[in-house]
């Protein structure tokens, strides 16, 4: 979950712009596990989460100055999220096409899963579930994928998200109505979701 | 408008769930329909019970300090002897070169991968030539090409006519 506490937030924002490093480590603490969920979600790897991740919070200290409307942090971290990944698949087709193996395939997935635990039944849940939502998101489109996953993943506005993708809010919502759609007609993940309350970590 | 003795559709609960605030009769209907209400709120339910499944199911890691310095995949330019378009065009000959002949080594050989310096090579030009900085621009569905065998040639043709006019792009030393 990302900060709630939107007040403190800003006051970071406003002292990090103006330089403040203390200020802007605790952007990074605050965003960090967020915007590592958001990397995981696309790609599917723990290493590149956490580079990506860097390379985000790299970049949005480097474009502090530049942000105008400080209570916009959010999306504009987002943005340039959306916008490393984009570099990030971008090398990764490039190596595909001249036929360099990507290590975000099944086998870094199965990989990742029995890395993050080492209870036998923990990994074959979690091996489930993404195996359920990659059926799930192979019924989206690439854009309802995406406002799908920035809205019930990342937990961005309508406004944030048309930010983000430099779209509207109308666009957005007709996105969005359908990977809902997709998603209410979905009961195999449903039957998984309802159960998580019980799985600790 | 709606009769209000009859339940919303699936198209007006879903609606709702999307975004409310569009759809004033739907919400006088669902303040006062607990049957409707109740279907939204299991919807709702079940998205919620996703996006917590989301985060529970993403492997924990460790946050990292912050290297700040790193430049993160931003190889410098050699300043001040030649400017930055004609880098790209002597990068994008030696790209299309390498293209070229890694194209015809797959076709001739087609089990036979590259050898580990062209493979340097490629990824110092690919690092080089997505330098630039694009964090305040465009969205980042563009590159979501629906044919993926046309997509390798797509990013290839989008690398060797990079932007040039892109205002996030600095020189060394710049
Ligand atoms: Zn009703």
């Amino acid at each position: 979950m990302l900060e709630k506490n939107t007040e403190q937030q800003l006051e970071l924002v406003k002292l990090a712009i103006t330089g403040d490093r203390i200020a802007f480590n605790q952007l990074y603490s605050m965003f960090y596990h967020g915007i590592y969920v958001f990397f995981f979600t696309r790609l599917k790897s723990v290493m590149d989460a956490q580079d990506l991740c860097q390379e985000t919070f790299i970049k949005a200290h480097k474009k502090l100055a530049q942000l105008d409307r400080p209570e916009s942090f959010k999306g504009w971290l987002f943005t340039i999220a959306g916008n490393c990944l984009k570099d990030h698949r971008r090398k990764e087709r490039i190596k595909s096409f001249f036929g360099f193996f990507s290590d975000n395939d099944e086998g870094a997935l199965e990989k990742c899963v029995d890395e993050a635990s080492k209870d036998p039944a923990k990994q074959a849940v979690s091996r489930q579930f993404w195996v359920r939502m990659k059926d799930f998101e192979k019924k989206l489109s690439p854009h309802e994928r995406e406002v799908f996953l920035l809205r019930f993943s990342d937990e961005l506005s309508i406004a944030e998200i048309a930010s983000v993708l430099s779209s509207t809010a109308s666009s957005v919502k007709t996105h969005l109505y359908r990977a809902v759609k997709k998603f209410k007609n979905s009961p195999e993940l449903h039957e998984f979701v309802e159960g998580m309350g019980d799985i600790k970590k | 408008m709606k009769n209000k003795t009859q339940h919303l559709t699936e198209e007006q609960i879903l609606w709702s769930v999307v975004s409310d605030e569009d759809h004033p009769e739907t919400i006088e209907h669902l303040e006062s329909c607990a049957t409707c209400m109740q279907t939204k709120a299991n919807l709702m339910k079940k998205l919620a019970g996703l996006s917590a499944a989301l985060h529970q199911m993403t492997p924990e890691a460790a946050i990292q300090p912050l290297d700040i310095e790193r430049q993160a995949h931003q190889r410098r330019w050699p300043a001040g002897i030649v400017s930055r378009q004609v880098w790209q065009a002597v990068a994008a000959s030696v790209v299309l070169a390498i293209a070229g002949y890694t194209g015809l080594m797959m076709r001739s050989m087609p089990s036979t991968l590259p050898d580990d310096s062209t493979v340097a090579s490629l990824e110092f030009l690919f690092e080089d030539f997505s330098a630039h900085d694009s964090s305040l621009s465009c969205s980042y569905l563009e590159t979501f090409a629906e044919n993926e065998e046309d997509a390798g040639i797509n990013e290839l043709l989008e690398l060797i006519m990079p932007d040039v006019n892109g205002t996030d792009w600095q020189p060394a030393n710049g």
